[in-house]
């Protein structure tokens, strides 16, 4: 706003003023704590001393109470201090100054209620009407023999001022009763208004977070409970399609731990499938809501804070949450599952063959070289096979299944990805009332691409635990 | 070989993706200011910003991990002034910090309790603290411009030692502070500050 003319228009002024309370309240906030604590604060200047001993001015360092204006020395004033530039109306309780002489000792002088008149605070300064050192030397009178007679490096003063920052109403009787009534009422009108500001930018604030935790924990949940439940299906055609392999002799397995891996791995229950979707979904939107959450306003404030621009918040914010996306690995607890009954399997196959193999380490050592071994020896035999064509049977079967495999899942991608818009326009619709609106069109295709490309990664995911189960 | 590949590829595409969806908002913004903003010659585009947020509130913000705290900080609103060219802005504080909405008090964990509630249900309405405090609003917090004399060369301010860190903390985003900072920075050509009522959203003016 412009000062000038609009001054003359504007509303009392309420700032820089102590609050204005009625008697009974201000007696309560006093008794409180039996002393005036709620109701004061203090206000400590370093001043400058202008004392001279020996002749010459002691070293000091503050403000200079002597930098006075002419129009200011024409009206008496022998010292200031300046509070601020204009507005400054908390009424002095009291006044007391430490008198420091530094390398030897201070002495704290109380300005007692009688010497009030000596100050006044005039548009925004303290003025003394006499200096600061034949003030303290008045108070107390062996002050000045005590500066003489210690030996110091420096002196200043510390002066302490006891601001009232609530004042109780005088009353209606008291000649300053309209400036405190007038005051009081602009308190009370700008409280209302400022009272109003909280309670709309606490709302406000609160509910976009509740429509945004919300929004992202159901649609994580919904889009992970879809894919877990596809990749749980996956995984069961998958391992049917391993054991059918085995069965038919596509795959010829010798080792005995392979062949039960294969035949016996990833066969998990109904209540184990709908207990891991659950969990999917549950751990899911914690990553989303919590942990990229946090990754992304710390790293994009953090960023901006230190300087950098919003493209090196957004790259930092981005790299960071995709590593956390491949750390975490969405979706994972079907191979976590499928790992968990693989290392059981191991776990008893040692047991039965403890004294062959010793250890896991020595089981899994011998377990992989004898797969490598064997998947070496399948390529080779097939090939041979496809050579002289002499078994056109299995190599049907294995071209058809693997034509159906990757088939399947070009398919699966596909109507996952239609299945995806169809849900989520369905959510739109239960929602929010309506099909998303188009001028949303490429927030809802971010949010939709978003959640496809997650559907991806599990799709990759579900291929490996399907790789990982085959061999 | 395959699973980093996989994992690059969808972390490149997902963020192309989303760097041209946040480039073409942010084109679309500038052209928009370019189109309605007119400047005198010598004038400048960007403001003068003459306070910031409290660091824990700029980092924090109003993001989704700062609700599941329980909003422990404080809330600003963007002050504007000044001239067509030389504007001036600056963070006014709003709505105070309250740390009691994350610790109500040893027996309990205020909202994240909360928090442990919302995962259960996935119903972010049960959260705690997402609603009023109960709390008077502090004037002196959003008004007083005292404790901002801790800032200057030998001044200090104490009040209520207990409650001193907070009100420092917050001390350049009062009413008074900022009032009194433009017509500094301005030599008294903007000289107040008028908080208002804008379409029902606060509005605070330089």
């Amino acid at each position: 706003m412009r000062g000038g003319n609009a001054d003359y228009t504007l509303a009392q002024f309420y700032l820089y003023h102590p609050v204005i309370v009625d008697y009974e309240t201000y007696k309560d906030l006093t008794s409180e704590f039996k002393d005036d604590t709620l109701v004061t604060g203090t206000l400590t200047v370093r001043v400058k001393s202008l004392y001279e001993k020996g002749g010459s001015r002691v070293l000091s360092a503050g403000v200079d109470p002597s930098d006075l204006l002419p129009v200011e020395l024409e009206r008496g004033y022998k010292a200031k201090i300046s509070l601020s530039d204009g507005a400054f109306y908390y009424p002095i309780k009291s006044i007391s100054i430490d008198v420091v002489m530094m390398g030897a000792k201070t002495i704290h002088v109380f300005i007692p209620p009688s010497y009030m008149d000596r100050y006044e605070i005039v548009g925004g300064n303290l003025y003394f009407t006499e200096s600061i050192e034949d003030l303290l030397f008045e108070v107390n009178d062996d002050l000045e023999d005590e500066i003489q007679s210690t030996s110091f490096s420096k002196m200043y003063y510390k002066v302490h001022i006891k601001l009232g920052r609530v004042i109780p109403f005088v009353g209606r009787d008291s000649a300053n009763a309209e400036v405190q009534t007038q005051m009081a009422l602009a308190q009370n009108t700008y409280y209302a208004i400022m009272e109003y500001f909280n309670q709309y930018t606490f709302t406000k604030t609160t509910a976009s977070m509740i429509d945004e935790i919300g929004y992202t924990a159901l649609m994580t949940a919904i889009s992970t409970a879809i894919s877990s439940a596809v990749i749980a299906l996956g995984s069961y055609l998958s391992k049917g399609i391993g054991q059918m392999l085995v069965q038919k002799g596509v795959i010829n397995v010798q080792s005995d731990l392979a062949a039960r891996v294969l035949m016996k791995n990833g066969s998990m229950s109904l209540k184990g499938v709908i207990t891991n979707i659950a969990k999917s979904a549950l751990q899911d939107v914690w990553e989303e809501v919590v942990n990229d959450g946090l990754i992304e306003i710390v790293a994009e404030n953090v960023v901006s804070m230190v300087g950098g621009n919003e493209h090196w918040a957004y790259w930092i914010s981005n790299v960071l949450t995709s590593a956390r996306e491949s750390a975490s690995e969405p979706g994972g607890v079907f191979h976590e599952e499928a790992s968990k009954k693989f290392q059981e399997e191991c776990h008893q196959y040692i047991m039965e063959n403890e004294a062959e193999y010793g250890s896991f380490t020595e089981l899994r050592k011998a377990f992989w070289a004898e797969i490598n071994e064997q998947q070496s020896t399948d390529q080779q035999n097939r090939a041979q096979k496809e050579d002289n064509k002499r078994d056109w049977k299995a190599f049907l079967i294995s071209g058809s299944l693997k034509i159906l495999g990757y088939t399947g899942k070009t398919m699966g991608i596909i109507f996952g990805w239609l299945n995806l818009m169809t849900t989520l326009n369905v959510i739109d619709v239960f929602t929010k009332g309506r099909a998303p609106a188009p001028k949303n069109f490429w927030k809802n295709l971010m949010i939709k691409y978003y959640f496809s490309m997650k559907i991806f990664n599990r799709e990759y995911t579900f291929t490996k635990v399907c790789y990982l189960n085959l061999i | 070989m395959a699973t980093p590949l996989a994992h690059i590829a969808y972390a490149v595409v997902y963020s192309l993706m989303s760097k041209f969806a946040m480039d073409r908002k942010t084109h679309e913004a500038k052209s928009r200011e370019r189109a309605f903003i007119f400047l005198p010659k010598g004038g400048k585009m960007e403001p003068t910003s003459i306070s910031e947020k409290y660091w824990t509130d700029a980092i924090l913000g109003d993001s989704m991990p700062a609700a599941l705290m329980g909003h422990p900080g404080a809330y600003y609103t963007t002050v504007r002034g000044g001239e067509v060219g030389i504007v001036y802005t600056a963070q006014a504080i709003l709505s105070p910090p309250n740390a009691n909405r994350i610790f109500d008090g040893l027996d309990r964990l205020g909202d994240l309790e909360g928090t442990w509630e919302f995962l259960q249900t996935l119903d972010p309405t049960i959260m705690f603290g997402m609603d009023f405090d109960y709390t008077n609003l502090d004037y002196e917090l959003v008004s007083s411009d005292l404790h901002s004399y801790n800032d200057r060369s030998y001044y200090t301010y104490s009040s209520y030692p207990a409650q001193d860190f907070i009100f420092n903390a917050y001390s350049h985003s009062t009413l008074g502070y900022l009032q009194q900072k433009i017509k500094d920075e301005t030599d008294g050509k903007f000289d107040t500050i008028k908080p208002t009522v804008w379409m029902d959203a606060p509005n605070i003016f330089l």
